[in-house]
């Protein structure tokens, strides 16, 4: 059955259509869908996680963090978990573990070409994941890694600026005067956060800009100061914003079960066992 | 930005007129539903072309899906279906093999057929369904959608409407020159538009081709002497799979935006459901007033179901479905699975183990470790020398604190499979478990 052709000679049909497009020129406009973190419901996540391991943070040869800050990206994230009343295994057990295994192997990368070696690398991941859960009670695992990708740029009045920061080209601001001054492409530092239970199993992940580093003009490229890019208040307020579905996730999960009404008792609170 | 809302306020009545006639502009353009569009006297030679490129791009989809590996192999079992499939072919008077059948490797409970005539099954679907009445329901469905050229005449109704979009946006685009504005000013009137009125009247026309497809795979069980009410159980078993689904993955993350083949342009399951129930009370009905000599082709209770048959050539495709289940985090999924194969195949030995392997995890938590180990030790019965169970067995043991049968199992293990990869792991882990002597405090 289609519905279509009875819009052409059907007169309350039309009607209904134009009332409909009504409500939507008029009405307020539909809420858009949040990106959600989870790969799992978050119930599941609150009841089958609680103590997390964290694995030392990984990021390509290409980004020169320094020792300094990569200590303390790690100690920032352990404390938002330790804040989201999540308990942690410091990765340094992480480490010593998967050093011993891959000894053990041989190597978990080809020397010659630096690629992953397949079969070592799943057998000393599994062993360390499995002790890491037998020895120190962990449930899940967190990935953190750095990486480069891209960002948009926006217009406040004539400056242009991404992730709150305004974009310099060789120490400069960028004025919009015209088309022209509109970068090419503006890449930025991400702080990659992802957890997985101890049998691999990817349960929450998400990718937060850090601050801008390159910009792509006509002429070439201009990088950002390292000094501006590893900053302790930028990796701070990075980890913050990644981990914070997390830290709400007790209070949102209580919230959520006093909204959920009580059918037997009418109140919004569940009764007691 | 408060400038461009305060014009984009003021231009909405104007939108809204303009909109109007575009949009039922667009609805009446939609191919009657009792015209064919494919028989219809403007199928053109651009159509014929359209049909002819769909079915090149159908053969390259083929040959890529086979050189990525997403055609799962096991020649037994594409046999058996192609068989099935073949059935309903020569009932339709075409010949055996016309129509192709392969089997995909994922999970969603999709199935799909190609222009090129190739039905697309993939791994989740198939298990999932739980006899041979079902999957033949499946591919009498897909084989209407193929008979019937759906395909096309959705491509043909689509570009029809495209081409009425085009004409309004050009004409709005004039109507709002004189107010200094372009399109771009009404666009967000124009996409909630396009979203809450005129997507349900397309996904009408889609839906009156699966009703279509529905009814021929519903046919098809009547005519192959299967029990008809499959029909409507197969599309319980997708119900209850979606709600288990929606309990271990994220709603946000689920099969659900990629599976166009139960949740997108077929009908509400329920409505399906509805429908089945219907067209089997008339079907009775019609067996109930014929004469006796017709009865014949009215099925009783008697009727096929093919589940034996059925479960034997879906073994290693219900075993690589767990696999990859457990993978995404379906792990309920994946044990209610094994463990309906296992009534079938309670002799097989990857089963139980995997059974094992998923109910265990390798987690800290002990809650079903119990059914874990018995599992593992069902295929150790049923075969000693299996040692990939000796393995997962020693580490399932270790979580229960038992060190000295851990050691045997691994023991075990590597005098089954001298050449194990992880054989100098497995080696460390022993030396350090002789240290343990079997208490729970000794932890390796």
């Amino acid at each position: 059955m289609n519905p279509a052709p009875i819009l052409c000679v059907t007169g309350g049909a039309a009607l209904a259509v134009l009332c409909a497009i009504s409500l939507i020129a008029f009405g307020p406009a539909p809420a858009r869908a949040e990106f959600d973190p989870f790969d799992l419901p978050r119930t599941r996540f609150a009841t089958e996680v609680s103590r997390i391991a964290l694995r030392p943070l990984r990021s390509p040869a290409e980004i020169p963090i320094p020792a300094r800050l990569e200590n303390i990206l790690t100690d920032r994230i352990l404390g938002q978990l330790a804040k989201a009343e999540f308990e942690t295994v410091h990765p340094v057990e992480f480490e010593r573990r998967w050093r011993k295994y891959s000894t053990l192997v041989g190597g978990t990368y080809d020397t010659t070409t630096g690629r992953v070696k397949e079969d070592p690398y799943a057998i000393v991941n599994e062993f360390t994941l499995r002790d890491l859960a037998l020895e120190r009670g962990a449930d899940a695992i967190l990935l953190p890694t750095l990486f480069y990708g891209r960002v948009d740029p926006v217009a406040d009045g004539i400056v242009l600026e991404t992730l709150g920061v305004p974009l310099a080209w060789q120490t400069q601001s960028i004025y919009l005067m015209n088309y022209a001054d509109w970068p090419q492409e503006v890449t930025a530092l991400f702080l990659g956060i992802e957890i997985r239970s101890v049998d691999g199993v990817r349960l929450y992940r998400a990718g937060c800009a850090i601050t801008w580093t390159r910009i792509y003009r006509a002429r070439g490229f201009s990088d950002r100061r390292p000094d501006r890019v590893y900053e302790e208040t930028e990796f701070d307020a990075t980890v913050a914003r990644c981990l914070a579905p997390l830290s709400s996730l007790a209070s949102d999960l209580a919230r959520e079960r006093n909204a959920t009404p009580d059918l037997e008792t009418g109140s919004g609170v569940p009764p007691l066992p | 930005m408060v400038g461009y809302a305060s014009s984009l306020s003021r231009l909405r009545p104007i939108a809204l007129l303009l909109g109007c006639t575009g949009l039922l502009a667009e609805g009446c353009a939609s191919p009657p539903s009792d015209i064919d569009p494919v028989k219809s006297p403007t199928y053109q030679e651009t159509e014929r072309e359209r049909e002819r490129e769909m079915k090149e791009a159908s053969r390259e989809f083929s040959d890529q899906v086979l050189k990525a590996g997403l055609v799962f192999e096991d020649e037994a079992l594409r046999i058996y279906l192609q068989e099935l499939l073949d059935r309903l072919l020569i009932a339709e008077g075409l010949e055996a093999g016309e129509v192709g059948v392969a089997v995909l490797e994922s999970t969603a409970l999709n199935a799909h057929v190609r222009a090129d005539g190739v039905i697309y099954l993939n791994l989740g679907v198939i298990s999932q369904i739980e006899n041979e009445a079902q999957i033949v329901f499946l591919i009498g469905h897909e084989l209407a959608h193929y008979l019937g050229r759906h395909a096309l005449k959705r491509e043909i109704f689509e570009s029809r409407a495209a081409t009425i979009t085009l004409w309004r946006r050009a004409a709005l685009g004039v109507a709002l020159l004189p107010l200094g504005q372009t399109v771009l000013a009404t666009a967000d009137i124009e996409r909630e538009g396009r979203t809450r009125v005129l997507a349900p009247l397309r996904s009408g026309y889609s839906q009156s081709l699966e009703t279509e497809s529905d009814d021929y795979g519903f046919m098809a069980l009547v005519r192959g002497g299967y029990d008809p009410t499959q029909s409507a159980r197969f599309l319980q078993l997708m119900l209850n799979d979606h709600e288990l689904e929606r309990q271990e993955i994220s709603s946000a993350k689920g099969d659900e935006e990629d599976d166009p083949y139960f949740f997108a342009s077929h009908p509400d399951l329920l409505a399906r459901l509805g429908h089945f129930r219907k067209i089997d009370e008339e079907r009775r009905f019609a067996c109930k007033q014929a004469p006796l000599e017709h009865r014949d082709a009215c099925v009783g209770t008697d009727a096929l179901l093919g589940e034996t048959e059925y479960r034997v050539h879906v073994e290693r495709a219900v075993l690589e479905t767990a696999r990859l289940d457990r993978k995404r985090g379906r792990r309920r999924r994946a044990i209610a699975t094994i463990e309906r194969m296992l009534v079938f195949h309670p002799e097989s030995v990857d089963g139980w183990t995997m059974l094992g392997e998923i109910r265990g995890g390798w987690g800290p938590r002990v809650d079903g470790l119990a059914e874990a180990i018995e599992a593992i030790e069902r295929a150790i019965e049923i075969d000693p020398t299996a040692p990939r169970a000796h393995r997962e067995l020693g580490f399932l043991a270790e979580r229960a604190g038992r060190f000295g049968d851990a050691r045997l199992a691994f023991a075990r293990y590597l005098s089954l499979d001298p050449e194990a990869k992880d054989r100098a792991v497995i080696e460390y882990r022993l030396e350090r478990h002789r240290g343990a002597s079997g208490t729970a405090e000794g932890t390796p």
